[in-house]
């Protein structure tokens, strides 16, 4: 296994082959899934670590030199086994906690930006980050919303006609998950909003609207469900799906609703078209009237915002800025039109701060910003800035 | 010839002694840079002192002792990295170490050394031209930190940070975020 390939596992880069590759001598042995967390984790954050040199050095006098100073110093050789001794423990003590990466704390204004859930009694409760919720049907944490067991609707019969219908909407700077009670899991990203009922019993399908932002799904097959499809609906399209991996983004300032199909497959309706994608092919809807355009992508790529990444391949300064509006709740401003439509390639990760993130962006002399509290002002390079 | 070597040679604990303190903490921090464990990089290099001590009298050090004690966690990584089916032709770790270590080190092997500067020359290629005068001259050069700021008329500080993009380039992530190029439409 070369080191390349897992540098390029972190990245989401491996082609297939590479991949199978990874994967072989990544399931072969503990200690190779330990390296490659550790690798992980240095590359997220460039660790330093403290060598400990007097401990060290306790160590090597121990079993070098301790052995000839014994005839003549007993209670000096007692005394440096105790210090040995402490060395060691304090060393084990010390553990690697050079080696915690260091957390970047979100700005304080995104602290009020919390998940808000509406539940199928239309009550609204604010998802803190630091409290649990539970209610009779589902509980809430930090990451996630997990719908448990049956709902009970004060005094009604639970039927098809009441949809218990539940809602969530994710602001800025924040991604959240859930558990459907189908078991059928969804990650949302920021500024998303999306309903769905307490339970599916009653149901012929399974539905889900995304009304508009993101969302990966993970569903839970329709075997297990009578074969009951499962059905995600965005504004003015459908995808119906039989137990598979995709992922949809409907915001609404973009000039289409992407789906990516990761395992599995999904059909997918506009009021013109019908169209079945197969793993690794994504499909855009740019709206009533328009062709619906098909392309094979790297699914990893597309899906690695659940796990805080952006990854862009010859991508728009204004797409770039629309995803880190969203994830730093800031405005962008485009002083010169024309900075708007320059390229860029690159991995943006959400726990980077957003100052080091414009330095870099800057630092390719092709757009200068500024940072004002929650704007940004974007200019094409400065004139001299270069090398 | 390297005189702290010849100390040691004759058993001078001294000497060792010196030598400990003045390389332990860069080789602790080399061995880290291909483990990525703090606790088997210390133990790594321990193990290569106690070696020192003990086999010095069949030492062959052709240029300098530091050389030597820097082939040594190299060749010791290598071979755990083995361990683990981890293997490094394209001399990825030896480039970014040079990028991420203030000292001149020159632990690799002369025939190493030409394949990993073929290799460094490609990446050079494509960096942006600040970024690539400092990559040249820090890994091709072997210059220092301070050498560099001398030559260029920048300051240390300058150096590093553009070594240390230029190491996300390399890595194609670090810090979170990489950008290799920008074009144009």
């Amino acid at each position: 296994m070369e080191f390349e390939l897992i540098l390029k596992k972190i990245q989401s880069t491996l082609d297939q082959e590479e991949e199978a590759q990874f994967q072989q001598w990544y399931e072969a042995s503990e200690d190779h899934r330990a390296y490659f967390r550790r690798v992980e984790k240095e590359f997220q954050k460039e660790q330093s670590i403290e060598p400990q040199p007097k401990q060290a050095w306790e160590k090597i006098d121990q079993r070098l030199f301790a052995a000839s100073r014994k005839r003549y110093w007993w209670s000096a050789v007692a005394a440096l086994l105790i210090l040995a001794f402490l060395a060691v423990s304090y060393f084990f003590e010390q553990g690697d906690f050079e080696m915690e990466p260091t957390i970047v704390e979100a700005p304080t204004q995104q602290m009020e930006n919390e998940v808000l859930f509406i539940d199928q009694e239309g009550q609204q409760l604010i998802l803190s980050r630091t409290q649990e919720v539970t209610g009779n049907y589902y509980s809430a944490g930090e990451s996630g919303l997990q719908l448990t067991g049956k709902p009970t609707t004060k005094g009604k019969v639970s039927g098809a006609d009441d949809p218990k219908i539940n809602t969530l909407i994710v602001p800025r700077a924040r991604q959240y998950s859930v558990e459907l009670s189908d078991g059928t899991k969804v990650w949302i990203n920021a500024e998303s909003k999306i309903s769905f009922p307490s339970d599916f019993v009653g149901h012929q399908i399974r539905r889900v609207n995304l009304e508009y932002g993101e969302a990966y799904f993970e569903v839970s097959p329709s075997q297990g469900h009578n074969g009951k499809k499962f059905v995600v609906l965005t504004q003015g399209q459908s995808v119906e799906v039989l137990g598979t991996k995709f992922n949809i983004n409907a915001y609404p300032e973009s000039d289409a609703q992407v789906t990516t199909l990761v395992e599995g497959s999904v059909i997918v309706s506009t009021p013109n078209h019908i169209q079945a994608l197969r793993p690794g092919e994504q499909s855009l809807n740019q709206g009533p009237g328009k062709e619906l355009m098909l392309q094979k992508v790297n699914p990893e790529q597309v899906i690695s915002w659940k796990r805080g990444k952006f990854i862009f391949y010859n991508k728009t300064l204004e797409e770039i800025m629309q995803v880190l509006q969203r994830w730093y709740d800031v405005q962008v401003a485009f002083k010169e039109p024309q900075v708007r439509e320059k390229l860029f390639n690159g991995v943006l990760n959400n726990e980077q701060e957003l100052e080091e993130i414009l330095e870099i962006l800057e630092s390719t002399n092709k757009a200068s910003f500024e940072l004002n509290g929650s704007s940004i002002e974007i200019w094409d390079s400065k004139k001299g800035n270069g090398a | 010839m390297d005189l702290e070597f010849e100390y040691i040679k004759k058993g001078g604990q001294q000497a060792f002694r010196r030598v400990f303190d003045r390389y332990y903490p860069g080789m602790v921090q080399y061995a880290y840079r291909f483990l990525y464990d703090r606790a088997a990089s210390e133990d790594l290099v321990q193990e290569i002192f106690i070696n020192l001590w003990e086999k010095a009298a069949s030492y062959d050090v052709k240029y300098s002792l530091k050389a030597y004690l820097y082939r040594s966690v190299r060749n010791r990584c290598l071979n755990h990295l083995k361990s683990i089916e981890v293997t490094d032709k394209q001399y990825l770790l030896d480039i970014t170490i040079s990028l991420s270590t203030e000292d001149k080190v020159e632990p690799i092997e002369m025939e190493d050394q030409a394949a990993m500067q073929a290799k460094a020359a490609a990446i050079l290629e494509g960096l942006p031209q600040k970024m690539r005068h400092i990559f040249r001259l820090k890994v091709l050069e072997g210059y220092t930190y301070a050498e560099i700021a001398a030559e260029l008329d920048i300051s240390i500080n300058t150096v590093k940070t553009q070594l240390k993009r230029a190491r996300a380039r390399i890595t194609k992530l670090n810090e979170l975020i990489v950008l290799f190029w920008a074009t144009y439409r």
